[in-house]
C-alpha cells in the first residue's frame, strides 16, 4: 500500500481553532492547511486577489473568470503582455532543456508554443536555459518568434523533411553534444514520431502523451486511459499533449544562435536513405472523412435544393455536411451529419446554410475556428457563433454564390 | 508478401474488460487486403482476446514466450529466425498505433524496428508493395496525405482512419488456431510502477481554454441582396485563406 492511513484524531486536532467565548471551533477540512491565514479571532482570512487569479483564463486581453470548478488553468500561467521590450539573457545555465518544435509552415505553431512554455517552466525552476533545435534552412524572421516564445539558444541542424532517419541522427548528435536534462517534443503526428525515434536511438527514458508537466512530476494516461503514470523524476525525452501547458507570455529571451561547435564533423548518418518522404498533398474534400475535413459546408432545414447545394460545395472545394433534420429526412447520408449524434468536426472553417444551431449541432463544431452563417433568423444561436452572418434565405444566396465563384474562376 | 501483425492483449477503454485493440484490427484488415501469408504474433500467454483477433480473419496466431529475454529481443529473434513462415524471411511487420491496457506509450514498434535495424513509419492509411520497396501513404491531420517509399523489410503502424476494418465472424474465431512458441515460462509482466514511477487511477484534467477570436458574434448583414451576400461570403472565405481564388 502506498497510501497513508489517515489519522482522524490528528486531523480533527489540526482543524480546531479557538472560537468566541472560550468555545472550540472546527475549521472546514479543506481550509485547515492554511493555518497561518487564520486571524486572531479565529476567522479565516480570504485572499480575494489570489482567488481571482486562480479563476482567470490566461492569454486573453479581457479578463475572463471561470467559476465552474475547471479553473486552475490560470493559476500557474505566466504573466501576459508585460514589458516585452526587455530581453532576458541566461549566460551561465545550470542545465539545459531541449525543445524540438514541429514548425508547420516554418513558424512555431500553437502546440510548439505550448511545448516552449513547458520548457520555459522547467528551465526557470532548474535555473537552466532552453535550447531550441530548428532546421538550418529556416529564415531568420522565425528567430524573433523563437525569442518571444522563450528560447535562450537556437541550434540550426541539418534536419531533412524527406528522411526522418537523417533528422534523428542530427537530433541525436545535438543531444550528445548538449546533454540536456530533458528533451521536449509536441505529441503531434510528426513530433510524436520523432520523439519515439530519438528515444530508441539515444536510449533515453521516454514518456509520451504527457498531460501534466511541472518540475516535480509528469503525468500521462496508461492502461487504456483508466490509470495514470506519475513520474517523479522527469524522463529524458517527453512528448507533450496539445492544450495542456500554457504558452510562455513573459519577456523575450535571447534566442542566441549556437552552432554544434567543438568537433565540427559532419555526423556519419547511420541508416539514412531507407525512407524517402514526398511533400504532403491536401486530400480530396469530396471523399474525405468529415472528422478530418478542413473546410465544411453544411445544409440545414433552410436548404431545399440539394443539387444546387452539391454544386456549390464542389465549387467551394469543401466537404459537404448536414444537420440532423436533413439527414433524418434522407436528403443527405448519415455519415455527413454534424453534431452530437454525428461527427464532431476538426475543421478550420464551417459554413452553415440555413442552420439555426441547436446546442447538439453546435457541439459538433468543437474546435472550429471560423464560422459563416446564412440564416433568416437574426437571433439564431448559429448567428451568435459566426464571424460573418448573412440574414437572408439560404436558398437565394446559394445560386448567387455559385455565380460569383464561377465568375471568379473565369477571370 | 509475408506479413506479421503484432497483437496485444488489450482492454476496452470504457468497460475495462479484455478486448482487441482497434488499431490492430485495422492492421489485420490492411494485411488481408495486401494479400500473401499473414501471421499474428503476441508476446505473452495466449488469452481469450487472441481468439477474438482470429475472428477478424486471422487464421494463425502465435503466442510467443519471451523466456528470460526481454519482450523486444525475443520478438526480434523470432522474426530473424524465420520460424514464422517455415524459414522464409518476413517482409513486413504491421502494428497498431499504440496498445490499450498496458503502458500504451506507442514506443514498442520503434524499439522493435531499432532492434531489427529496419525502417519504421506510422499513421499509414494505404500500402503498395513492389519488388523490395513498399510505397505507403501517411495520414496527417485535416485530411492531408503524404506518400513515402520505404526500402526493404519494414515496420509500419496503421492509422485509425485506414479504411480496412474487417468484419468479425464467429466461425472464423472458432476456426483460427492459436499456437504457442518458445519458452512459455510465465515471466511476470513488466512492472510499470517503480521507485520514481507511480500508478494511480486516471483523473481527467481540463484542457487549456482557447482564447476565441470572435466570442459573441461578428459581422452581421441584415437582408442584403443575394449578390452582395455571395460576394461578402466569398471575400470572407478568401480572407480566411480557405478558398483559393486561382483554382
Amino acid at each position: 500500500m502506498t497510501r497513508l492511513r489517515p489519522d482522524p484524531r490528528a486531523l480533527r486536532l489540526r482543524r480546531m481553532t479557538a472560537g468566541q467565548a472560550g468555545r472550540v471551533r472546527l475549521v472546514p477540512a479543506a481550509l485547515a492547511d492554511r493555518a497561518g491565514q487564520v486571524s486572531p479571532s479565529g476567522r479565516l482570512r480570504r485572499d480575494p486577489r489570489a482567488e481571482r487569479q486562480r479563476l482567470l483564463v490566461p492569454g486573453l486581453a479581457r479578463a475572463r473568470l471561470v467559476r465552474d470548478g475547471r479553473a486552475g488553468t490560470g493559476g500557474n500561467a505566466t504573466p501576459v503582455q508585460e514589458a516585452r521590450s526587455q530581453v532576458t539573457r541566461i549566460d551561465d545555465p545550470q542545465c539545459l532543456v531541449m525543445v524540438v518544435p514541429d514548425l508547420p509552415d516554418g513558424r512555431p505553431g500553437r502546440l510548439d508554443r505550448q511545448v516552449m512554455g513547458a520548457a520555459r517552466l522547467l528551465a526557470d525552476a532548474w535555473k537552466g536555459a532552453v535550447v531550441l533545435c530548428c532546421p538550418a534552412s529556416l529564415d531568420s524572421a522565425a528567430y524573433t518568434d523563437f525569442a518571444q516564445a522563450g528560447a535562450d539558444r537556437v541550434v540550426p541542424l541539418p534536419l531533412d523533411p524527406t528522411d526522418p532517419e537523417r533528422s534523428v541522427a542530427a537530433i541525436g548528435d545535438a543531444v550528445a553534444r548538449f546533454t540536456p536534462r530533458t528533451v521536449l517534443f509536441g505529441e503531434s503526428t510528426d513530433g510524436g514520431d520523432m520523439a519515439r525515434r530519438v528515444a530508441v536511438a539515444t536510449g533515453r527514458s521516454f514518456m509520451g502523451d504527457v498531460e501534466v508537466l511541472n518540475p516535480r512530476n509528469a503525468i500521462r494516461p496508461a492502461m487504456a486511459r483508466r490509470s495514470e503514470q506519475v513520474a517523479s523524476t522527469l524522463p529524458g525525452i517527453m512528448a507533450l499533449s496539445p492544450d495542456r501547458v500554457a504558452p510562455y507570455g513573459g519577456n523575450a529571451h535571447e534566442a542566441r544562435v549556437t552552432g554544434m561547435d567543438g568537433d565540427d564533423r559532419q555526423s556519419p548518418v547511420h541508416g539514412g536513405g531507407r525512407i524517402r518522404v514526398a511533400p504532403p498533398q491536401p486530400g480530396d474534400p469530396a471523399t474525405m472523412a468529415l472528422a478530418e475535413a478542413p473546410f465544411v459546408v453544411s445544409a440545414g432545414n433552410g436548404v431545399t435544393d440539394f443539387d444546387m447545394f452539391r454544386q456549390m460545395v464542389s465549387a467551394l472545394h469543401a466537404s459537404p455536411g448536414g444537420s440532423r433534420m436533413v439527414c433524418d429526412a434522407g436528403l443527405l447520408p448519415r455519415e455527413m451529419q454534424v453534431g452530437a449524434s454525428g461527427t464532431v468536426l476538426d475543421a478550420i472553417c464551417y459554413v452553415a446554410m440555413g442552420i439555426s444551431g441547436t446546442p447538439q449541432h453546435l457541439q459538433g463544431l468543437g474546435r472550429v475556428e471560423h464560422v459563416v452563417a446564412v440564416n433568416t433568423d437574426l437571433h439564431a444561436a448559429m448567428v451568435e457563433r459566426a464571424g460573418l452572418s448573412i440574414i437572408a434565405d439560404a436558398q437565394l444566396v446559394m445560386p448567387a454564390l455559385l455565380e460569383v465563384l464561377r465568375n471568379g474562376t473565369e477571370e | 508478401m509475408r506479413t506479421i501483425i503484432l497483437l496485444s492483449a488489450g482492454y476496452d477503454t470504457v468497460s475495462g474488460r479484455p478486448a482487441p485493440v482497434a488499431g490492430e484490427i485495422g492492421a489485420i484488415g490492411m494485411a488481408l487486403a495486401l494479400g500473401g501469408e499473414v501471421l499474428g504474433v503476441h508476446v505473452g500467454p495466449a488469452g481469450p482476446t487472441m481468439r477474438e483477433y482470429a475472428g477478424y480473419g486471422l487464421e494463425r496466431i502465435v503466442a510467443l514466450g519471451a523466456g528470460q529475454a526481454g519482450v523486444v529481443e525475443a520478438l526480434a529473434a523470432y522474426i530473424r529466425s524465420g520460424a514464422a513462415f517455415d524459414g522464409a524471411p518476413v517482409d513486413l511487420v504491421l502494428t497498431g498505433r499504440r496498445g490499450s491496457g498496458g503502458e500504451d506509450s506507442g514506443l514498442f514498434p520503434y524499439a522493435l524496428a531499432h532492434a531489427l535495424d529496419w525502417p519504421i513509419m506510422r499513421d499509414i492509411v494505404a500500402i503498395q508493395a513492389t519488388q523490395g520497396v513498399v510505397e505507403v501513404e501517411q495520414a496527417l491531420p485535416r485530411g492531408v496525405r503524404r506518400r513515402a517509399h520505404v526500402k526493404g523489410p519494414c515496420v509500419l503502424g496503421v492509422h485509425e482512419m485506414a479504411p480496412f476494418t474487417p468484419a468479425f465472424s464467429f466461425a472464423a474465431m472458432r476456426r483460427g488456431e492459436v499456437l504457442t512458441y518458445g519458452e512459455t515460462a510465465d515471466s511476470p509482466p513488466a512492472d510499470m510502477a517503480g521507485a520514481d514511477m507511480q500508478i494511480r487511477p486516471y483523473r481527467a484534467r481540463p484542457r487549456l481554454i482557447q482564447a476565441q477570436a470572435s466570442g459573441t458574434g461578428g459581422q452581421v448583414m441584415i437582408d442584403p441582396t443575394p449578390q452582395a451576400a455571395a460576394q461578402a461570403i466569398r471575400d470572407h472565405l478568401v480572407m480566411l485563406g480557405v478558398l483559393q481564388t486561382g483554382r
